[in-house]
């Protein structure tokens, strides 16, 4: 789903007028936006860890 | 009844499910909105646990320099924030400020300190249940509110 799709979905949702499929759809998408950019947040701190283990050696 | 005739009748297992009306639509409803809660309630958890991980890399000086040192990295997280900015956005009715700068920015110098703001977002699941069940869609007012509009269409056309 693009940001533009997500953007109207949820205008849809907001106004009452959704069914239950679309606001569960909209809501899994969300969930896979924020587990998509906690893995990246992952990827940021093992590097961080990493840096900062090389420099106590 | 002969044993015979009674392997013909149907088991109670192979009852007929009843697939329409009312009573299935309802149940269809329920479940739907079943399934709504726990995704609310997932989506609540993992919003907390992005925000304590985003605490952890440090303060926005320390994550910006982070962003800096991971170039490929933090272009990713350029291209996921804004898609997590409209979600608690939209689900929790917060407007204005960074987070919504955040759906339209595409620079990285300010990425840490959209990030700092994410994180610090209060985000409770009874505006998330809100959000998807406060104004429940009724769809049949919805389907006439179109075939209204449909008509109005034509007798415009």
């Amino acid at each position: 789903m693009t940001i533009e799709e997500a953007k109207k979905l949820g205008e849809k949702i907001s106004a009452g007028q959704a069914t239950a499929e679309e606001k569960l759809l909209f809501l899994k998408n969300a969930n896979q936006a924020v587990t998509d950019l906690r893995q990246d947040v992952a990827a940021l701190k093992a590097s961080q860890e990493l840096k900062n283990v090389r420099s106590e050696m | 009844m002969n044993k015979f005739f009674e392997r013909f009748l149907p088991s109670k297992k192979e009852a007929p499910v009843i697939n329409s009306g009312p009573e299935a639509e309802k149940a269809n409803e329920n479940k739907a909105e079943e399934e709504i809660n726990i995704e609310a309630q997932e989506f609540k958890e993992n919003i907390d646990k992005l925000q304590a991980e985003i605490k952890g890399l440090g303060n926005q000086e320390e994550i910006e320099a982070l962003l800096q040192e991971n170039p490929s990295l933090a272009s990713r997280v350029l291209e996921r924030v804004p898609g997590v900015a409209l979600a608690i956005t939209i689900v929790t009715g917060l407007g204005g400020g960074s987070l919504s700068n955040a759906i339209e920015t595409g620079d990285i110098k300010k990425l840490a300190g959209v990030l700092i703001v994410l994180a610090a977002s209060s985000v409770a699941v009874s505006g998330i249940i809100e959000f998807v069940k406060a104004k429940r869609a009724d769809k049949r007012a919805f389907k006439e509110n179109s075939a209204i509009e449909d008509n109005n269409a034509q007798n415009l056309g």
